[in-house]
């Protein structure tokens, strides 16, 4: 049996108790749509971002002993640079989750044909990976930023020269950037994780079906 | 009042096309609450596409279905399907299909081709449905945005690997 004999057997009316689509029954599933993925990713979105503002708003007060510290210093114009690293950290995951909602908005409501389809998915899906990890080593700069306008001048106050054992102070030291360094190393290696997770498995599904669509023929058809 | 208006002649239009969603997800999904999903998946994504089908005058409109339909099947990214259970697809796909007093096959040939197709990757079970949809080679090329002479290629491709599928069995 092939194809073609099934042909007339699938075009058959199916099982008479299906229930039609109605007026009502259409605004009941506009009232109640089923997740699809996309829509899954647009909760994390919108969750990601409820964290953000969270985290802001319970640090709030944490933000305020930052500013009379800051404005506590001698140099001049502190507490404004640790209001504008603060304000451009919160920009940064303001401006990654405007991205990630507007890309997957665009996911949805494509008619083009299913190749152009997979093709705009599969830029979309990369322009989301991107703008993870932009975000996440535009945070971790930030991060480095704040560490050392905090800790620089007793840093430079503890390795100065004639202060102690200097060899001790400077193994110290690199030990401390080590520790940071691998402790950057292993927030990648998360966020990679995470990203596989949330977008890299889509992805790579993706671009198997549009490999398998564009697969040329014999003699290139 | 517009919106009312817009919906009257929404489901006036798909009334006549539900069968073929109904397929669709019968294909792309093994289990029935799968397949309900998938099918108000794809009538949502319709609906929001409506708007802009009514714009272009010169769209016709069972093309435009099968791209949304099968764009929201492949494109949703959707779990994968678990391996059906032996005879899952097949049982319900033959009580829907074929009536056994207008049977011209064995049901069991007929479900052995069902659960070889339900092995199938996405794609080519895109191929596959508008095979069966008996759709041209032009209208196929239109929906899957490739050329007529690759789909022709992969057609018979798809066909063969059926063959193959069903000697193995």
């Amino acid at each position: 049996m092939e194809l073609d004999d099934l042909r007339q057997q699938w075009q058959r009316p199916a099982a008479p108790d299906v229930p039609l689509l109605t007026e009502q029954s259409l605004r009941a599933m506009l009232a109640n749509p089923t997740e699809s993925p996309v829509a899954r990713m647009k909760r994390n979105a919108r969750r990601d971002l409820g964290l953000g503002l969270a985290v802001v708003v319970l640090n709030f007060f944490n933000l305020q002993s930052w500013f009379r510290f800051a404005a506590s210093r001698a140099s001049g114009g502190v507490l404004w640079w640790s209001l504008l690293l603060g304000s451009t950290g919160l920009l940064v995951v303001l401006w990654n989750t405007g991205v990630k909602m507007r890309i997957l908005s665009r996911m949805e409501g494509e008619t083009s044909s299913l190749r152009d389809h997979l093709l705009s998915l599969v830029h979309q899906f990369r322009g989301l990976l991107r703008a993870s990890v932009r975000t996440g080593l535009g945070l971790a700069a930030l991060l480095v930023l704040l560490l050392l306008y905090a800790g620089y001048e007793k840093l430079v106050f503890y390795l100065r020269p004639g202060a102690g054992d200097q060899l001790t102070h400077w193994l110290l030291f690199g030990s401390g950037v080590l520790a940071t360094l691998l402790a950057f190393g292993l927030a990648y290696k998360n966020g990679n994780a995470v990203r596989q997770r949330r977008y890299g498995q889509y992805l790579d599904r993706l671009e198997a079906n549009l490999r398998e669509l564009d697969e040329p023929g014999p003699g290139g058809a | 009042m517009g919106s009312v208006a817009t919906s009257t002649d929404f489901v006036g239009a798909l009334q006549a096309y539900q069968p073929l969603l109904r397929r669709v997800a019968r294909l792309y999904c093994q289990d029935a609450d799968d397949r309900q999903d998938l099918f108000q998946e794809i009538v949502l994504q319709l609906w929001r596409a409506w708007p802009r089908y009514k714009a272009l005058p010169d769209a016709k409109f069972s093309t435009w279905l099968y791209r949304v339909a099968l764009n929201v099947a492949i494109g949703s990214l959707r779990r994968r399907a678990r391996r059906p259970a032996a005879g899952a697809l097949d049982g319900e796909a033959l009580q829907v299909a074929q009536p056994p007093e207008a049977a011209p096959f064995e049901p069991e040939e007929t479900a052995a081709l069902y659960r070889a197709i339900g092995r199938l990757s996405e794609v080519d079970k895109a191929f596959v449905l508008l095979y069966l949809e008996d759709r041209t080679y032009e209208e196929m090329a239109d929906i899957l945005g490739i050329t007529q002479n690759n789909v022709r290629v992969k057609m018979h491709r798809v066909q063969e690997k059926l063959r193959q599928l069903l000697v193995r069995r």
